[in-house]
């Protein structure tokens, strides 16, 4: 149970970014700005934004759970899976991305390919934001009934408010700027614990040395790179071309909820610089997730469920304050991965269905406000379908199951359109229908084609090679669009 | 097939020098970029707006991660 110090530490928290909020109001009055920030953040700002995003509660708690089973194999999603990926992005599609002037990914792939691949994406993307919303919500209530003995529905229903309020009031600034305080909170807290964490045990060594006499179970908890008949789900093989080769480049190039923030930077050197920043600090995220799990081994052995890890500890390690503190810590990761999904999903519902199909010409002033309708819409979904995720034996395997569908076909499609402008609107739209139906066969049947304990990354890596050659082949098949047409959106193909 | 069980045959210290090997052959790419995409709205380009730099930064820490690991 927290103190009362611990309580006054995170009231502080959620007034200062319900406050945030509210001054961000103020500079919200088109739906550019709304979306986009007006196109005005600088690289710290975003790179910060990119790295919070990309950890929330779920990582807190599902990573440290994985570390507590599989060692620090895990690690490989925030290492190799995230940083050659970002400078990929960097240095290759976000320019592009930026320079169209788009707000979405579906959007960008309308012009690159045509309208039915458009919605193709952006109706998957937003079925996944909302359902991905449910499980970041489930995996918060989990921690606080554990950690503070709240009722789930409680803890949901009270994080959703904070959130829905800033997120709808100042847009994308707000949930930036939100971001950047919550990045350091995430920072401060997590190092506290992981360093009170490793002093208690007696330093990294005694770490290392208990672990690894524990049992022959424990032989590979500190190899980042495990065998391919290994019993976890981190064969090397699918760490490298499931998550290096496609997962990542997938999630850093593909995601709206992080393209979305490159597109929001001033112009084109901060929208590159964002993404390398953001790689810089993305490479201290194992430290806070992941260690908590290693200590954990140590001081509480022999849990059933990987997932209590990482509260468990909490509760026996962190004095009065800093209690509060990591507690803050957890809330930050939670919204805003939260605020990204809401703000992500009423963009792509307003840009990409809703101002496409439902209503063309409106007043801008009508887009903003269904933007923020959207928010509040999506977000009532996310709590009534959280129950969901409990469905699924491991949160953090749950969410990597429901990314392992489109992110191969996705990223096939994304891949072919930058680097060969041959690939023409029927070759996208085949690839993509198609590879999504190959990966959800593959997970269908996964019991009869992969040895290993869950194959998501397997399923990405045979999506993405499956999207990739239905892709190839129908594009040869089919007309190209002209070179004027594709002027800015090609890699080097610019026709003046 | 779909479990790569065809490379069950390259030992742990191969596959290290993979990951290794892929992360120098990144760094390769990134200092062959051309200055005047790496500047490209910036208007007055000091040393540390030079992108290639911190992407170099980058590699060389996961480098040394996965060295270490």
């Amino acid at each position: 149970m927290l103190s009362g110090i611990d309580y006054f530490v995170v009231l502080s928290y959620l007034v200062g970014i319900m406050f945030l909020g509210i001054y961000f109001k103020k500079f919200v009055h088109s739906s550019s700005e709304f979306f986009l920030a007006g196109r005005t953040l600088p690289f710290w700002a975003i790179g910060m934004s990119i790295v919070v995003s990309d950890i929330g509660a779920l990582d807190f708690v599902g990573v440290s759970g994985q570390a507590y089973r599989f060692g620090i194999s895990v690690g490989n999603f925030d290492w190799i899976g995230s940083v050659p990926a970002m400078l990929l992005a960097a240095l290759v599609f976000v320019p592009y991305f930026w320079k169209a002037g788009v707000y979405t990914i579906p959007e960008y792939l309308g012009r690159r390919y045509n309208d039915s691949v458009r919605m193709v994406a952006a109706i998957t993307w937003i079925v996944f934001f909302a359902f991905n919303l449910g499980v970041l919500f489930w995996a918060t209530a989990v921690l606080l009934k554990t950690l503070m003995g709240w009722p789930v529905w409680v803890s949901i229903i009270l994080t959703a408010a904070i959130v829905g309020f800033y997120t709808t009031s100042g847009g994308l600034a707000a949930v930036i700027m939100t971001d950047v305080v919550q990045m350091i909170i995430m920072f401060v807290g997590g190092f506290a614990l992981v360093f009170l964490g490793i002093h208690h045990i007696g330093g990294w060594e005694n770490l290392v040395e208990k672990i690894s006499s524990m049992g022959p179970e424990y032989k590979h908890h500190f190899d980042l790179i495990q065998p391919v008949d290994t019993s976890t789900p981190f064969p090397w093989t699918g760490i490298l071309f499931g998550l290096t080769f496609v997962m990542a480049n997938a999630y850093m190039i593909g995601n709206q909820t992080i393209v979305q923030r490159c597109l929001s930077a001033k112009n084109e050197w901060h929208a590159k610089m964002s993404m390398v920043f953001g790689a810089f600090f993305k490479m201290f995220i194992p430290f806070l997730v992941l260690f908590p799990g290693l200590l954990a081994i140590v001081m509480n052995p022999g849990l059933e469920n990987g997932d209590e890890a990482f509260p468990m500890l909490i509760r026996t390690l962190l004095p009065p304050g800093l209690s509060g503190l990591l507690f803050a810590a957890f809330m930050a990761g939670l919204m805003s991965s939260i605020d990204s999904m809401l703000n992500s999903t009423a963009t792509l519902w307003t840009k990409d269905i809703y101002q496409k199909y439902i209503k063309k010409d409106a007043h801008d002033d009508h887009y903003l406000i269904v933007g923020r309708v959207t928010t509040v819409a999506i977000l009532i979904f996310g709590v009534i379908t959280s129950p969901v995720s409990n469905a699924f034996p491991g949160i953090y395997v749950a969410i990597q199951t429901f990314l392992s569908f489109f992110q191969g076909p996705v990223f096939s499609i994304l891949f072919l359109g930058i680097f060969w402008k041959r690939t023409t609107p029927w070759g996208a739209f085949s690839g993509l229908v198609l590879g999504i139906m190959v990966s959800i066969s593959l997970y269908v049947f996964k019991a009869q084609l992969f040895t290993i304990e869950d194959p998501f990354l397997y399923v990405s890596w045979w999506s993405f090679v499956a999207g990739f050659i239905i892709t190839f082949v129908v594009s040869l098949l089919t007309k190209p669009k002209s070179d004027e047409e594709l002027s800015g959106l090609v890699y080097r193909l610019t026709v003046k | 097939m779909l479990n790569f069980d065809w490379l069950t045959g390259i030992s742990m210290p191969v596959a290290k020098m993979i990951f290794l090997g892929l992360f120098v052959f990144l760094g390769i790419l990134v200092l062959l970029i051309p200055k005047s995409f790496i500047y490209e709205g910036v208007e007055n380009p000091r040393w540390f707006h030079n992108i290639k730099i911190w992407a170099i930064g980058d590699l060389l820490f996961i480098f040394i991660v996965y060295f270490i690991f």
